[in-house]
């Protein structure tokens, strides 16, 4: 409670610092002094978690607070302190009594940047610890095997943000050139569509050279996050060898089936002639089936 | 005596010629089972491009899906033309620019420009190349078997289901390395097989000698009343049982999968039901073939297709009723199995009827009638779905759909039945014993080519 002053002095510090831009038209000065208790994060820690994912679009004060519950031993004071990046935090030891056998430690930070961003740990000494991963929204959907597209086509890459999470200011293209990102802007080839939630790079005329990894990064108001994808350009030679084969195939098996079928019907006529010279052994037979055949028929029809 | 009378009806199925039963009879059972692959199975696969579709036209998923309805509706409206170039030209014609024009349409596509491309070259060339091959190679198969004809059926028709098993991860694969454009271009070679199945589809030969002559007024008798089959009752009877059949069919395979994940069943599990079904089908399929050609059930053929029509109805009365996935489990295998079933045994019924000497136009007619309903009928048990908010009405009527299926054909066989009955006791003495020993049926049962005692004696 007798921390309030300070904090409203500090908030009010941060205010002057951070820039006047905002996001959205609710985001005001004023707000900012209730965006304190919202973004605001309290853990328990018990056995189960290790890490505490925050998620952060603006510049903020962030409060981070850690409760343990304590153990057998029931230490009147424990040193408790917070690490940031695996390094402490200067000044941050404070010794911590238990309030209703509860042991509390929280911090205020002033997260503005891309560098506050990061993993922050809350340490209990020698007894329990923490670690709260604050970061922008993470780009969800990620396309592992490379997006194909042939020579002189068009290619469309898309990127989305998950529709729960907060909607990115804008988004950037860009493709890896050697070591480094180099981004992509409206051009006679290149086609940006920025949407809200998706964006889409399409790529018209595409050669060889377009191939490589491409980054989509979606950019919020304290930091960028990106995700790749790997377009690989061919020609229509890699489909049409399959193919080809495929056809050949057809036609062999079509040519041999064809040829054994004649083959095996010459056979039979030199049979059946075969038999027409041997007369009357099996022609009663055939007249006696064909005459029963006949009444059967005549039977049938009335 | 009685020996020497089956001899006589055996002959007399063929008219012209011995039914090979066997020999390449097989062969032709394995080509008709390419075919069906080829057929079938492709037009499954194909929704598994719509996503790539969609991202590339950059259209949504609806104006895409059509594709599929498209290939669908124009196999099935279009196989009467099939079956009529198979009466005119030879099957293996027919059979082999089928498969001509359906591995120019899927190589055409893989040339598209728009969705309205795809739209003629799949849904209307493919479509259309598919119509000529399916209904002829089928047709094909009830020439060759009368006695093991549920059993040919049984494998060949497996092909929808054992392709789709196979096809699937292979049409993943090729998407994954060339695209949906060189997927296409080899899918459309794939396709070129069904001109193998073609060639395979050897015409039977006909006796050259003293029944020679006797062909050619069959022949002409033929050309008069090729169509004269879609008036005996029988096959209007049977007409009307398909449409109600094709209503009710479509509907539970499309909606199993939303209806899962609404009581609560994890995606994976969801998407192992389908599997489930499709190898049940595949099982359902060869086992209920074998199991109808067992001399016990050979006679009672339209019995089990009854049977089996009347397991699925119940099946689908029971869904809305199964809220977990063990206990959908069960419903997957039942379900897959005489789904499997009654689709080996629609040309066994309808070859039955008709015979063999018409097969080829009645399973074009048969197949037409299919595919109104095909299409109607998942966008109408959606709209049910959307206006009561649950699954249960649209799986009810898909049952009861089934259910009056197998009622029209049992209350036509009672008639039957019942008519043969009366002509006998109200008493022509001559008739009577000739009855006795030609025992000749015009009843609704089974073979109309084997004579069969009446039941009753």
């Amino acid at each position: 409670m007798e921390l309030l002053p300070i904090n409203i002095l500090l908030m009010l510090a941060t205010c002057r610092l951070t820039s006047s831009e905002t996001v959205g038209p609710t985001l005001t000065p004023l707000t900012l002094a209730s965006a304190l208790p919202t973004n605001s994060t309290r853990v328990h820690l018990t056995g189960e978690n290790k890490v505490e994912n925050v998620e952060l679009l603006n510049p903020v004060n962030l409060s981070l607070e850690c409760i343990w519950t304590g153990n057998q031993d029931k230490q009147p004071s424990i040193t408790g302190y917070w690490r940031k990046g695996g390094e402490e935090i200067q000044d941050s030891r404070v010794p911590v009594a238990p309030e209703n056998q509860q042991y509390r430690l929280q911090r205020v930070f002033n997260i503005v940047s891309e560098e506050h961003l990061g993993n922050y740990t809350c340490v209990f000494e020698n007894e329990a610890e923490l670690d709260f991963i604050l970061a922008v929204p993470q780009i969800g959907e990620k396309r592992e095997k490379p997006i194909i597209s042939y020579v002189g086509d068009f290619v469309v890459l898309t990127c989305k943000m998950e529709e729960k999470k907060p909607v990115p200011r804008t988004w950037n293209w860009f493709k890896t050139n050697g070591t480094d990102k180099e981004q992509i802007f409206e051009a006679q080839r290149y086609n940006i569509i920025v949407n809200g939630h998706k964006t889409k790079l399409k790529v018209k005329d595409v050669s060889e050279a377009d191939s490589g990894v491409y980054h989509c990064a979606a950019v919020y108001n304290i930091s960028t996050s990106t995700s790749k994808m790997h377009l690989k350009v061919i020609t229509i030679w890699e489909p049409l060898k399959p193919f080809l084969g495929i056809l050949v195939e057809v036609v062999i098996l079509v040519t041999a089936i064809l040829i054994y079928e004649r083959s095996h019907s010459k056979k039979k006529e030199a049979e059946a002639n075969g038999r027409n010279a041997d007369p009357k052994n099996t022609q009663p037979q055939v007249e006696d089936d064909e005459a029963e055949e006949n009444t059967s028929v005549r039977q049938r029809k009335t | 005596n009685e020996k020497k009378k089956k001899k006589t009806g055996g002959r007399r199925a063929s008219r012209v010629t011995n039914l090979p039963e066997g020999g390449w009879g097989w062969m032709v059972v394995a080509s008709c089972f390419l075919a069906t692959i080829c057929i079938r199975a492709v037009t499954r696969c194909i929704s598994m491009f719509f996503v790539e579709f969609q991202m590339y036209f950059e259209r949504d998923y609806s104006t895409t899906a059509w594709i599929h309805s498209m290939i669908d509706c124009t196999t099935m409206l279009c196989a009467p033309l099939g079956s009529f170039l198979g009466n005119r030209l030879s099957c293996r014609v027919t059979v082999l620019l089928g498969g001509l024009l359906s591995s120019a349409g899927l190589v055409l596509s893989s040339f598209a420009s728009s969705l309205e491309f795809l739209y003629a070259s799949l849904g209307i060339l493919t479509g259309l190349g598919y119509a000529l091959s399916y209904t002829t190679a089928i047709a094909m198969v009830g020439k060759y078997f009368n006695e093991r004809k549920a059993l040919a059926y049984g494998i060949a028709l497996s092909g929808s289901g054992i392709g789709t098993f196979l096809l699937a991860p292979a049409v993943q694969l090729l998407i994954e390395h060339y695209s949906w454009r060189g997927a296409l271009l080899v899918l459309g070679g794939f396709v070129s097989n069904l001109c193998v199945c073609g060639a395979l589809m050897r015409p039977l030969e006909t006796c050259p000698d003293p029944t020679h002559a006797g062909h050619k007024t069959v022949q002409a008798a033929l050309s008069k009343e090729e169509f004269g089959f879609l008036w005996i009752p029988r096959f209007l009877v049977l007409s009307v049982s398909f449409v109600f059949l094709a209503f009710g069919c479509s509907v539970p395979v499309v909606y199993l999968v939303p209806y899962a994940l609404s009581v609560g069943v994890e995606h994976q599990h969801a998407a192992f039901l389908m599997s489930i079904f499709g190898v049940s089908g595949i099982v359902g399929n060869i086992t209920f073939g074998w199991i109808t050609d067992r001399t016990c059930l050979k006679r009672h053929r339209l019995l089990s297709y009854i049977v089996a029509i009347s397991m699925e109805g119940l099946c689908c009365v029971f869904l809305p009723l199964l809220r977990s996935f063990p206990l959908l489990v069960p419903f997957s295998v039942f379900y897959g199995y005489f789904d499997g079933a009654y689709v080996a045994l629609i040309p066994v019924v309808t070859s039955d009827t008709v015979g063999s000497t018409h097969l080829a136009s009645a399973l074009g007619v048969v197949y037409f009638l299919h595919a109104i309903p095909y299409l109607v009928s998942p966008p109408i048990g959606g709209w049910f779905v959307d206006q009561t908010g649950n699954y249960a009405l649209t799986f009810f009527i898909s049952g009861a759909s089934f259910f009056l299926s197998s009622l029209v054909l049992v209350a036509a066989s009672l008639a039957t039945r019942l008519m043969a009955l009366c002509k006998r006791t109200l008493g022509q003495g001559k008739h009577s014993r000739e009855t006795n020993r030609s025992k000749i049926v015009p009843v609704f049962s089974q073979n109309e080519m084997h004579t069969v005692p009446l039941r009753k004696h």
